[in-house]
């Protein structure tokens, strides 16, 4: 008796899995580094991230089952290659979206002390705020200054951030 | 010794990026003071944003400004000639630029905001210089300088914008290669 399988790869399901990613900077980490490093082994992202190999596993396939990444090969080793996240979140007036951007501010928590102050000071929402911010401050459309005054915060905090985005945003 | 070199102003937002990380952009930054046989300046309005912001404590704590003072490749200049007609007047036109360029209402521009642009007209017209460098991360600033102040009867070669990664390559460096 075939019975049909469930398809994780709904919205409803891809999008739990990706409030999970947002809150688990290492997972957030792998995530951004097989986005920028397409056809990835597990070994790696172990290599390269310092991450255990049993946290890499278990990562890999966390991510695998939703889509965000899949393998990219027949052989192996297998290798990985991320897909696009693109979620609009609304909740009243407010629209923020997930992006593979959004993912990887939050992974650089790990190793940016601003970014991860940041976050603990105003949220991950403060943070998708800030990297609207950071999108308008490399195209040349905003200052530190102004961003201070929008968002009520201190000049050198809105520099802190805007600087600390700005790679995310260059490309 | 001054008069007739290049004058540099450096703008908090390049001085924030250089805080962020131990001490290698500044030192890249002092690099640069030495190479070519200048002083920084900053505004009197710059300095106290990287010395006595409130946040000062939760980001960077480090003293690498008051350092660089004392080393003498930096210093603090006095306030824009306000009284000045051409230096006061070019800061509004820099302020008016800038929310225009933002696309905002002009009152969340403030016009000490513009010191760098007005300070820099002032020495051309004193005849302190005759040529000034602005670095600032802040692209719209940078854009007020270069466009405004030949209008005030300087050559474009007399004004030039330089962002931070310009002036030195390491302050525009990625502190996550791995994200390369």
């Amino acid at each position: 008796m075939a019975t049909r399988e469930a398809n994780w790869d709904t919205p409803l399901d891809t999008g739990g899995e990706a409030f999970e990613l947002l809150g688990n900077s290492r997972k957030a980490w792998i995530y951004t580094y097989v986005y920028h490093h397409p056809s990835t082994t597990i070994q790696n992202i172990v290599e390269t991230l310092d991450l255990p190999q049993r946290t890499v596993y278990e990562y890999v396939e966390d991510l695998e089952a939703p889509g965000f990444i899949e393998q990219s090969n027949d052989g192996r080793p297998a290798e990985y290659t991320a897909r696009e996240i693109d979620l609009q979140l609304v909740e009243g007036d407010a629209e923020r979206q997930i992006t593979p951007e959004l993912v990887e501010a939050i992974a650089r928590r790990i190793r940016d002390d601003d970014i991860d102050t940041y976050i603990d000071r105003h949220g991950l929402d403060g943070l998708a705020v800030a990297l609207e911010y950071a999108r308008e401050y490399v195209d040349g459309s905003v200052t530190h200054q102004i961003m201070a005054r929008e968002q009520d915060i201190s000049p050198l905090e809105a520099g802190v951030i805007l600087d600390a985005l700005r790679p995310v945003v260059e490309d | 010794m001054e008069g007739d070199g290049v004058v540099v102003f450096i703008d908090s937002s390049v001085l924030i990026s250089c805080g962020r990380r131990e001490s290698t952009r500044f030192q890249a930054l002092a690099r640069e003071a030495r190479q070519r046989d200048t002083v920084f300046r900053i505004s009197p309005q710059v300095y106290a944003e990287v010395t006595s912001d409130p946040a000062l404590d939760t980001y960077i704590s480090d003293t690498a400004v008051d350092e660089a003072l004392q080393e003498g490749w930096m210093k603090v200049t006095g306030s824009p000639a306000y009284s000045e007609s051409d230096v006061s007047t070019v800061m509004d036109q820099a302020r008016n630029f800038i929310a225009s360029s933002s696309n905002r209402a002009e009152d969340v521009v403030e016009k000490a905001d513009t010191e760098i642009v007005g300070l820099a007209l002032e020495m051309l017209l004193d005849g302190a210089t005759d040529r000034v460098i602005v670095v600032t991360n802040d692209i719209p600033l940078g854009e007020a300088s270069e466009s405004l102040i030949p209008k005030y009867g300087f050559d474009d070669e007399q004004i030039m914008w330089l962002t931070g990664g310009e002036l030195a390559d390491e302050i525009a460096e990625d502190f996550v290669p791995e994200f390369d």
